[in-house]
């Protein structure tokens, strides 16, 4: 090695890796840290309150620990998800999750597009949830400008949002069975989200990414065949639900599997930040459409339904019952709705000041938006709060004691997007 | 007692895994909904939107847009490109006007910034070619595109729908 190459290098520690720096390790000194990380990963896991499922500690006496990754390939992670896992057997003894496959600089984006240019951008950051997103975004920048939408426009705010919801909660309906083996009810789940793309598609012409709201308004009004299809949606998605339950939900298999598994208890769930149907599903009556009321939710009349154990099926359960509530509030806003104006009188070039944080009850739990602006026309910073980012934390001890297939059901029922994760 | 715990707990599996398996059996019997694309297509709804066409008027087939700038402006990709010039009557047309179809992203916002309303969202989703060079369009492509007129609902969805009670 050349004299000033050594010059260059930083001193080595005491455990012969460099202080500080980039500088390349040594790949012996480098895989003794790899070690040494797991064994203080599994230290920190065997403090996880979740008892192993089924003891097998006398049939795995001989069995040698192996460590696996899971994904970033893996169908069942959802996306680009990656866990490293430490099995004994077929037991999971530790997990660590690794993120950032899917980052895409949203939050740095926003920096350079003007208030108008990003409502089609949010609705990237969790793709399946788009109008929730949107619907965050929008409320952050009225309330910085001192807009209020039409009447109208909310309406069809609330429409969209509930509408958007119950897709969401049917692609992850199907694709959760299909993590279970079950294939059929996929079918049927995504033969009916179809008919919910169709009414976003008649309403704002587009299926997924729909830049449907304006700050102080909504794109457009509702045609006539977008109310009939949305009538004959709400019809549909009432009428299949009694099918799901038969199909799934009854299915003892289908208990087998998720009764009792991944249990996340309520300390828990608050102490990890997770919002939406999963702390719902460990008892926690916590929905920000009642809890801190936007828009004109405190309008309609709904249930929130709550889990009791806080387990994959309880997620399941809730869920599903979120269908229910949400049909119930797009048909009394379809009641409900006033004629009106729908784009609202917000000027086309806005210079907003101030700071402020607004958050919605997305499909995954809340997504929140602060935002700072300088009274130019873009926004001097913008950070999102993506529900997933926080639910994936649980998967450093959820799994712990669970088979490989249980925690694929255990991902399954915290319906993470990575999208919504890494931003 | 056991034994007839068992028993009941076949029961009930059997009587539930039934129920699931009626439920296949409902939904095999029905039409199907697919759609056999390519042979057969849905119609899009009134207000699908998949690119920026340029708008033809009418009464003096020319092209409306006269080269402002706002759609540029307005675009968050940045895939319009204008280049304005004027004609005889000194009245401002765009010389050239390209659209790169592998960047737009379809939010609609240089039509809505549009104040000559010189732009419309085309329906035309079937754009998949072999080289991306063929996805920049240029102005007389633009022009060519026709909104087709507004359909009702078409979709052969009602058959399964429009069942006598549950389905």
């Amino acid at each position: 090695m050349p004299q000033d190459d050594q010059a260059r290098r930083p001193a080595a520690g005491p455990d012969g890796r460099p202080e500080g720096g980039m500088a390349r390790q040594d790949p012996g000194v480098a895989a003794a840290a790899a070690i040494e990380r797991e064994r203080r990963a599994v230290a920190r896991h065997r403090e996880s309150p979740n008892p192993p499922r089924r003891a097998l500690a006398g049939k795995t006496a001989g069995v040698k620990e192996m460590i696996v990754n899971m994904g970033p390939q893996h169908p069942s992670t959802h996306g680009v998800l990656r866990l490293v896992l430490r099995l004994e057997g077929e037991q999971i003894t530790a997990s660590d999750v690794d993120i950032g496959y899917l980052h895409r600089c949203h939050e740095k984006l926003m920096e350079a597009w003007s208030y108008h240019q990003i409502i089609p951008l949010v609705d990237r950051i969790d793709y399946l949830a788009a109008i929730a997103c949107e619907h965050c975004f929008v409320l952050a920048v009225e309330d910085l400008l001192g807009v209020v939408p039409t009447e109208r426009a909310e309406y069809l705010r609330v429409i969209a949002a509930e509408l958007q919801r119950i897709v969401s909660h049917l692609l992850w309906f199907g694709t959760f069975a299909l993590d279970l083996g079950a294939v059929t009810p996929f079918l049927y789940a995504f033969r009916e989200r179809e008919l919910g793309y169709d009414v976003f598609e008649s309403f704002c012409g587009a299926r997924l990414l729909y830049g449907y709201f304006r700050i102080g308004g909504v794109r457009n009004d509702f045609t006539a065949s977008a109310w009939e299809k949305l009538d004959a949606f709400c019809d549909a998605i009432a009428a299949s639900l009694p099918e799901y339950d038969n199909l799934v939900t009854n299915n003892p298999i289908f208990r087998a599997r998720t009764r009792g598994v991944g249990v996340l208890t309520r300390e828990q769930a608050v102490a990890y930040g997770c919002t939406g149907p999963v702390l719902r599903a460990t008892g926690v009556a916590h929905d920000l459409r009642r809890a801190d009321p936007y828009s004109i939710y405190d309008r309609f009349s709904f249930e929130i339904p709550i889990g009791e154990r806080g387990d994959v099926f309880d997620r399941y359960r809730v869920r599903l019952e979120e269908i229910r509530q949400s049909v119930s509030i797009i048909r009394q806003a379809r009641r409900d709705i006033p004629p009106g104006d729908v784009r609202g009188q917000a000027p086309r070039f806005i210079k907003p000041e101030g700071e402020v944080y607004r958050r919605v009850e997305g499909p995954r739990g809340e997504i929140g938006c602060y935002l700072v602006a300088n009274g130019s026309e873009r926004p001097w910073r913008c950070k999102w709060r993506g529900p997933s980012f926080s639910h994936l934390h649980t998967l450093n001890f959820l799994p712990r004691g669970a088979f490989v297939a249980d925690l694929v059901a255990v991902i399954g029922s915290l319906d993470p997007v990575m999208d919504d994760v890494d931003r | 007692m056991g034994l007839r715990d068992a028993v009941e707990g076949a029961v009930g599996m059997a009587v539930r895994l039934g129920r699931g398996m009626g439920v296949t059996l409902k939904n095999a019997l029905r039409p199907p909904v697919t759609v056999q694309y390519p042979e057969y297509k849905e119609a899009t709804s009134e207000h699908f939107r998949m690119f920026p066409a340029l708008v033809v008027d009418e009464a003096t087939d020319k092209l409306k847009c006269t080269a402002c700038m706002a759609c540029v402006k307005a675009c968050p990709v940045d895939c319009i490109w204008i280049k304005g010039a004027r004609d005889r009557d000194s009245k401002p047309y765009p010389e050239t006007f390209y659209v790169d179809m592998s960047w737009c992203m379809e939010c609609a916002l240089c039509v809505e910034a549009c104040p000559f309303d010189a732009l419309e969202m085309a329906p035309d989703y079937e754009l998949a070619g072999y080289d991306v060079r063929d996805l920049l369009m240029d102005k007389d492509q633009l022009a060519a595109i026709k909104r087709p007129p507004k359909t009702p609902w078409t979709r052969r969805k009602a058959s399964y729908l429009e069942g006598p009670d549950e389905w």
